[in-house]
């Protein structure tokens, strides 16, 4: 935590996001830190789910919130804050690896796999209302494929950026997300049927 | 269906460690991607220690000056963020320094196209002189404003300064080389200027492992401004240049190279004559 001294202008911790955005495009660094304290913790803990170096994570946060103050105003006004800021971590992510593999990206399978006790069946319906059928059908993909689905349909990023994170060829990225498509049509069809 | 669900702590807790499944992190994260609240609660599962030295950098590197366009194109060039912001700090490199030395080089120019002999003695002076002030002025307790954290972090002392003396050269051989174009009585054998401005250069880094960079390149300064006035006083300006006189830059600027690489640490404890 900083001192109320830090603050150059007044900042209101109860401001929203977009509000907090203005201040900061007009230099205010009080109201970058509400943002940093409301939205670092989970950009870092996301970040850390796709990257096992916390040096580069480290980096990629740094560079995402340097990104935000210089260029606070080219939020266009529509969507989350959230969202936006994802998109600008996952592309520095992408960039701060293309070429150096000391960062190695786990599919999260293995990371889950090492130490994790299975979630109660109680949360596994919760969870349930989000995805459904969709859910079970992801599970049912092979590690690769969900992968560069959870690269391209949950982070947003292109195929080619998803390839570059993971460490594969554009193309082979490109057949795995046309065949995962393709099982997850299958099986949500025929659980319809 | 319509209630609205949080994540609870326990996930929150897994996830953070890593230990979530992967359909549970997905929902998680499409979760939080639209709720503030459960951002705010994944917070106290983040650690705060790591959190903080980021933060730290980033309003460092928000509250730095913008890179002046020096730094920005030696970056571009492949020049790490750290070298070229040594670099540019030097004074000799500041537009405002680069701007004189154009304006003084433009005089040069003007005097010499308008009388001949004079005209080719000031340039013969000045231009020689223009990379030893540059290398002068580019290091030590006299001119920098970053010395003192040039010597507090551990950052080379040599390597700073053949660092600012590589870029020295770079930007003003080329200016000095473009004045020579406008002294119309300069034969291209005047090139030859080259060689006692490379000589003196080096005999200015090699003396700056005795003493402040500044003096010797006024001492330098002082000893080739007699000796191109004496051979404007000879009306043979050129004289300066003679080949058995070239030969000797050439041996000077070797002599040099030589002690400065066998005394190059020395510069290290240069922090201690101010």
């Amino acid at each position: 935590m900083i001192g109320a001294t830090d603050f150059g202008m007044q900042t209101d911790p109860s401001w929203e996001d977009p509000e907090l955005l203005a201040a900061v495009a007009g230099g205010d660094l009080g109201a970058m830190r509400v943002l940093y304290d409301r939205h670092a913790p989970w950009l870092s803990a996301r970040l850390t789910r796709r990257c096992n170096s916390p040096e580069a994570v480290a980096d990629v946060l740094q560079d995402t919130f340097v990104a935000l103050w210089k260029g606070a105003e080219r939020w266009r006004g529509d969507g989350e804050v959230a969202a936006w800021l994802w998109g600008i971590a996952i592309r520095r992510l992408v960039s701060r690896l293309r070429g150096r593999r000391e960062a190695l990206v786990l599919p999260l399978e293995e990371v889950a796999a090492a130490r994790a006790p299975e979630p109660s069946a109680e949360e596994r319906v919760l969870l349930g209302l989000e995805y459904g059928d969709l859910g079970t059908a992801l599970m049912k993909l092979s590690p690769e494929m969900r992968a560069v689905v959870q690269a391209t349909v949950l982070d947003g990023l292109t195929t080619r950026e998803a390839a570059r994170l993971l460490g594969i060829p554009a193309n082979t990225a490109k057949t795995r997300l046309h065949r995962a498509k393709a099982h997850l049509r299958q099986d949500l069809t025929e659980g319809l049927a | 269906m319509n209630a609205i669900w949080h994540v609870d702590d326990a996930l929150l807790e897994r996830y953070v460690r890593g230990a979530a499944g992967p359909l549970d992190a997905a929902s998680l994260e499409q979760h939080l991607t639209g709720c503030a609240d459960c951002r705010a609660r994944i917070a106290t599962h983040v650690e705060v220690a790591p959190l903080e030295m980021v933060w730290s950098r980033v309003r460092e590197q928000a509250q730095a000056p913008a890179p002046s366009l020096v730094e920005r194109l030696l970056t571009r060039l492949g020049v790490s963020a750290s070298d070229a912001r040594i670099v540019a700090v030097a004074p000799s490199l500041r537009t405002s320094w680069l701007f004189g030395l154009a304006v003084t080089l433009g005089f040069v120019g003007l005097g010499a196209a308008n009388g001949e002999a004079r005209g080719l003695a000031f340039f013969l002076l000045v231009a020689p002189l223009v990379p030893v002030a540059g290398v002068a002025f580019a290091y030590g307790p006299d001119v920098d404003p970053s010395y003192e954290v040039g010597v507090a972090v551990p950052y080379s002392a040599a390597r700073l300064l053949l660092l600012r003396t590589a870029a020295v050269l770079a930007t003003s051989l080329p200016l000095v080389l473009a004045a020579a174009l406008l002294v119309p009585g300069l034969s291209w054998t005047a090139v030859t200027w080259l060689l006692p401005a490379l000589a003196f250069t080096a005999l200015t880094l090699a003396a700056s492992t005795w003493t402040r960079p500044t003096f010797a390149g006024v001492g330098l300064g002082i000893a080739w401004a007699c000796a191109v006035g004496a051979a404007a006083l000879g009306q043979d300006p050129y004289a300066v240049l003679a080949p058995s006189l070239l030969r000797v830059y050439a041996v000077v600027g070797i002599a040099a190279v030589l002690v400065l690489r066998l005394r190059i640490r020395r510069l290290t404890p240069l922090g201690s004559l101010s």
